[in-house]
Order: C-alpha cells, then structure tokens, then sequence
C-alpha cells in the first residue's frame, strides 16, 4: 500500500483525523483516545473492533449524529477543509447529505415505516440538490436508483412501504438512499450484521461494486475481520478506544501485525485452518474508555511485557498507509 | 379490511356489553318500574296490569331484547319527568355538548401534539423541565375550580369574553338545522353568529380540555421520545434533513399514532365531563341535561345519558382506530 505512487493529487486524503479523541457529554468521559488516520478517494477502508471498542461512537461522532459524545480534541480535515473542534458537531452535519452518506445498522429500523420507499429517497435528492429537475425526473432518478442497486421492479416498489421488503432489500433501498446525495464518502456502519450470510455478501459486493462505479470513498464497520479482509483495501483495528493497528488487508495472515490484529484472526475458521489453529482470545474484552495507562490489549495479550501498561503507545503522527501501536512494534512496517 | 371489519365487530360487541349494562342499571337501580309508573295510588291489580303492559313479568333476556329493539327504533323511554320521549331530549342537547367538546378536542390536539413532539425533541432540556411543571400543574387542576376561575376573570374583570350560555342575547333566536351553531351558522353565512358562538365556547372549551391536553402532551412526548431513538431518524439526519424536517415529516406521523388512539378515548371522556362545564357556564348540552335527570330521580334519561356518551366513546375510538389504519395501512396489519 505504501507503494502507491504519493505524486498522484488522488493520493490527498479525503478524511484525514488526526489524534481525535471522543468523549461522552455525560460525565466527560473519554471514550476514544488518541486516533488518527486517513482515507483516500475511492479507498475501501474498514474498522474492526469488537463490541463497545468504539468503532461506532468515534464515526457517529466524526459524523455529528451521536448526540450524547462530542470530539474532544485533534483534528478533523474532510476533502481539504478543517472542521473546528469547537461546535464540530454542526459542521459535520452540513457534510452529511451531500458529501457524507451513511447507512445506520438496521435495515429494519433506518427506513421510516410510514413513508412510501420512494419518497424516503427522492428526499434524499431533494435535500442533497433541490428540485433542479422537477418531481417527475426526480421520480425517474429513484427509480433507476432502485434499479441500479438491484430491486426488482422499482417502479412498483417505488410506492410501497418499507415493511414489505427483506432486510436484503430494504439495506439495498438505505444504500440507494445514500447514492442519491452523490456523495464522496461511505460511511456504511455494520451493514450487513442483521443479515443473513448470503445476503451480506450481496450487499457488501453490491456496496463495492457502485463505490468503484461513482468513485466513492467507503468506510466499512464491521466487528467481523473475515468480512473486511476479503472486501476492503486497509483495516483499522479498534480496541477499548484505542486505534491499536492499521493494516493492509492482504498482510492479515502472511505477515506479522499487531497482536490483537493477531489474535482476532485466529479466532476466523478458514479453510487452510485446522481446528487446533483456531483459538479464542483469553479473558473479557475491556470497553472502550477503560481509562488505563498504557495498551489496552495488554491484560490479554500473549506478548505482554511490564512496559505494555506504562508506557505510552506509540502513535500514528505521519499519518503513514500503515501502522501498528504496540510498543514491542509487532506488526510496525 | 379485515382489520376494519374486526374493529367493527368489536365495536358492535362493545355495544351489546354497553346495552346490558345500561339495561341492568335502569332495571336494578330503579326498583320496580311498575310501581313508579303506576302512580301512588295504584291498587296491586293496577300495579300488575302496569307490569304486564311494560313486560315486566317476562323473563329477563326477553325484557333485554325488547329493551334493544327499542333502542334500535330510536326509543329511549319516556322521561317520568318530562313526559317526553327521551330520545327528543337527547337529540335536542347532544349537539352544543359535541360542539363544546369538538372545540375543547381542537384546542387540545393543538396543544397536545407540537409540545409533546417538542419536548420529546427537547429531552431533559430546561423547556422540557418548564413544560413538564406546567402539565403537571394543569393535571391538578379540578375542572370545575378552573371553570370558576376563569369565568371570574377572564369573562367577569376582563370582559375579554362572554361569561355564559351558547350565544350573546342579539343572536338568541338562531336556530339551524342541525344543531350545532357553528355549522349551522356557516351553512347559513351568518359569521356574526358563528364568532358569537365560538366567543361562548372558548373558556369552557378551555376549562373542559386542561386536564386532558396535561395528559396528551405527556402521552405524545412518551410516544415520540421512542421514535426519536429510531435508526430512520439517524438515517434522515444523515440525509441532511433539517432538525425541523425530521420532526414534522419523520418522526411525527410515526409517534402520533399511539397517541391519537388516546385522543379518541379522550373524546368520550370529555363528553363524560361536560358535566360541571356545562352547569358553571349556564351552557345547554348532555352534561347539564344528565344533572337534572339525576336531580329529579329520572332513571331512563340517566340511563340514555349513559347510554349515549358510551355510544359516542365507542364510535369516536371506532373512527379513531380505522382513520390510522387507512393512514398507515402497512403497521396494523398484524393488530
């Protein structure tokens, strides 16, 4: 991934955070320390974490739809303008609809029940850019929306109500929705977890397949390393609110990352995997925000020295493709 | 449409229950009719005569069924006061109370709907805070003491408003076809009258709907504080919609569901409450009318009173729940 050529004007990223850290209004609790990273136009980036590492709270609130979290300091540069710290939550919101587009979790519960499936997204139109082609061809664009992610005979459907769709179909409508502000960036947060396996395949491929036709940007979230490893470009690793790795999906498995990175893969059944390579990670998980010194992971990890939980963690500040916390640089590049 | 015809069919069972209950009550409460009607000086052969005339020696089911067959061709008895048919009666008084409780379930779904979506909105903030004391203010409030209240002040000291009755002394003669002087005075172009009656049902409107918006603002914010916490408001908010947008287009018609199916109840039960409204404002209507009857001992027109606001309870829910349905035809089909 380093490799790519750094003089292409493409190679700017696109989100750029640097040192966010995430804390809750209730209490100032911070949540999220210290993460940095960067997406590029049209990269495939993916988080994995398991639950309550932080994933979903650190992009909500770079998003400006957590309401109950704020980002307590770094900085936050999106398509080469600096969002202040200060109020980031508004600035963030005007990005959203036109520039941001984000599909919730539950294709059950993010469509509204009572609104016809094709107003849901001809709004989506509307607030990303006006009327500037009247409701009838805007009608149309939905509709060939529908099309394009794959629901048969969108016009009929383009009056029905969403609980008279598959949770396959309905995620495909929330990502027509998403399509429709013409956005930059994806920010698709567990898409396909309250789908079965095949249909998460569907989605996930269809969510690649238009991101390379509309050169989008797509952040994927997902607890599931499997998953991300066959879909996406670079894999940041949360953990207790800690980024502990970033790293070329390709390097999962064929050479040395971060221990949790490690570890997590070995959970995966795969089918160059005997039994006796798949084991589980010791002990609980901590939450994000678990407020100790030193490396989250440390109290599982099968590497662990003393300094693990006093010394600080090394941190991401070139901004470089790859990138690995531990402070034994396991998995640095 | 088969949730609209299972709604009916409840509702007709609804009213079997409501007509058994109103039944016993006229049979148990009254002692023996036969006796009431056959005056004080009846011998026990006219007593026995009056009973077979009225069917009372028949079996009790019998005397059901005659009792909902003549309810079913309109006949609500004979007033023993009045000497009137009852049903005339009610015809007659059911309009300015409907009325009364149509301006008081406007001014209620006014107020009810936007403050609960706002302070479900709003949550846990200072205004929240306001309008919650000011609800749970309202809902101390007796009807009866507000009534007094406002009619002292706002009408007596500040003659902002008429004090009592339906309509000023100019307009006394009005009469309509209906009954019911706002439509019937729009109907006919006479907008003095229609202001000069909306003017007499504002203060007990208000006074009759207080205690119910209490609880329809706390209802509507119960209702929409849950829509609120709903992944299709993140995915509206992720569209760009303005926080204004997603209340009034979003989450509105999705909360006020399960609130308008309280509104409905809460109809019947204004109707109930007319009672004390109707007595302080010197307005005609059921309440007034259910007073008098139960001043003077007048069993039936007690019971038709009864009977009647029970049949409007049961309707307004009725038209409540298949007006949601039609609305929302997707999110009933399993109720």
């Amino acid at each position: 991934m380093a490799s790519l050529a750094p003089t292409n004007a493409d190679d700017r990223p696109l989100l750029e955070i640097r040192d966010v850290s995430v804390a809750l209004r209730n209490g100032n609790r911070t949540m999220v320390a210290g993460v940095s990273l960067s997406v590029r136009p049209r990269e495939v980036f993916g988080i994995v974490g398991e639950s309550g590492s932080g994933k979903t709270l650190l992009t909500r609130t770079l998003l400006g739809l957590q309401d109950d979290a704020y980002v307590a300091g770094g900085s936050v540069r999106f398509n080469g303008q600096s969002l202040p710290i200060d109020g980031y939550g508004t600035q963030a919101r005007k990005l959203l609809g036109h520039s941001i587009g984000f599909v919730p979790q539950d294709p059950f519960a993010s469509l509204n029940p009572s609104m016809r499936i094709g107003k849901q997204i001809t709004e989506a139109i509307y607030l990303a850019k006006g009327w500037p082609m009247g409701a009838e061809r805007t009608r149309d664009a939905a509709i060939s929306l529908m099309a394009e992610v794959g629901i048969p005979e969108p016009a009929l459907a383009f009056n029905q109500f969403p609980d008279q769709f598959s949770g396959g179909m309905r995620q495909r409508m929330v990502f027509a929705i998403a399509l429709a502000q013409d956005p930059k960036l994806l920010v698709a947060d567990e898409p396909t977890t309250a789908l079965d396996a095949i249909t998460q395949r569907r989605v996930i491929e269809l969510i690649l397949d238009r991101s390379r036709k509309h050169d989008l940007a797509v952040i994927l979230i997902s607890h599931n390393l499997e998953l991300l490893r066959q879909s996406v470009g670079r894999i940041a690793v949360l953990y207790g609110g800690q980024l502990l790795n970033i790293v070329a999906s390709s390097d999962i498995g064929h050479r040395m990352v971060h221990p949790y990175t490690e570890a997590l893969f070995d959970c995966i059944p795969t089918r160059e995997k005997t039994l006796a390579d798949i084991r589980s990670i010791p002990g609980e998980p901590v939450g994000a925000g678990f407020g100790l010194r030193g490396c989250a992971f440390a109290s599982r990890c099968p590497y662990v020295v003393t300094a693990c939980t006093t010394a600080d963690l090394p941190r991401n500040s070139a901004m470089a493709p790859s990138f690995s916390a531990c402070i034994l640089g396991r998995g640095a590049s | 449409m088969r949730y609209v015809a299972q709604r009916i069919l409840f509702s007709i069972l609804s009213l079997c229950v409501l007509l058994f209950i109103t039944f016993l009550l006229s049979h148990v409460v009254s002692g023996d009719p036969a006796i009431v009607a056959a005056g004080p000086n009846a011998g026990a052969d006219k007593i026995a005569a009056v009973r077979q005339e009225m069917g009372l020696d028949r079996p009790l089911l019998v005397q059901f069924w005659i009792y909902c067959s003549n309810i079913m061709h309109g006949d609500l008895g004979t007033s023993w006061f009045t000497r009137q048919p009852i049903a005339s009666d009610i015809i007659r008084e059911l309009p300015p109370s409907l009325e009364l409780v149509f301006v008081a379930m406007l001014i209620n779904l006014a107020i009810s709907l936007p403050l609960g979506l706002l302070t479900a909105r709003y949550a846990g903030s200072r205004f929240d805070d306001i309008v919650r004391l000011l609800v749970m203010a309202g809902a101390g409030l007796p009807i009866f003491w507000l009534a007094i209240i406002l009619q002292q002040i706002v009408a007596g000291q500040w003659r902002l408003l008429p004090t009592a009755g339906r309509l000023g002394f100019q307009n006394r003669d009005f009469t309509g076809a209906t009954g019911f002087t706002l439509f019937d005075s729009l109907m006919q172009g006479r907008f003095d009258v229609f202001a000069d009656a909306l003017a007499h049902l504002v203060l007990p409107a208000f006074a009759l709907t207080l205690l119910f918006t209490a609880v329809g603002v706390r209802i509507t914010r119960t209702s929409m504080i849950g829509e609120f916490r709903k992944d299709y408001v993140v995915l509206a908010r992720a569209k760009g919609a303005s926080e204004g947008r997603i209340m009034v287009r979003h989450v509105f018609a999705n909360g006020a569901t399960p609130a308008l199916t309280v509104f409905g109840m809460q109809f019947g039960w204004m109707l109930g409450a007319t009672v004390l409204v109707e007595e302080i404002f010197g307005r005609p209507g059921i309440g007034r009318y259910a007073v008098k009857a139960v001043t003077q001992s007048d069993i039936h027109a007690v019971v038709a009173v009864v009977f009647v606001v029970g049949l409007v309870f049961l309707f307004s829910n009725l038209i409540v729940d298949i007006a949601l349905y039609l609305l929302s035809p997707r999110k009933h089909a399993g109720a």
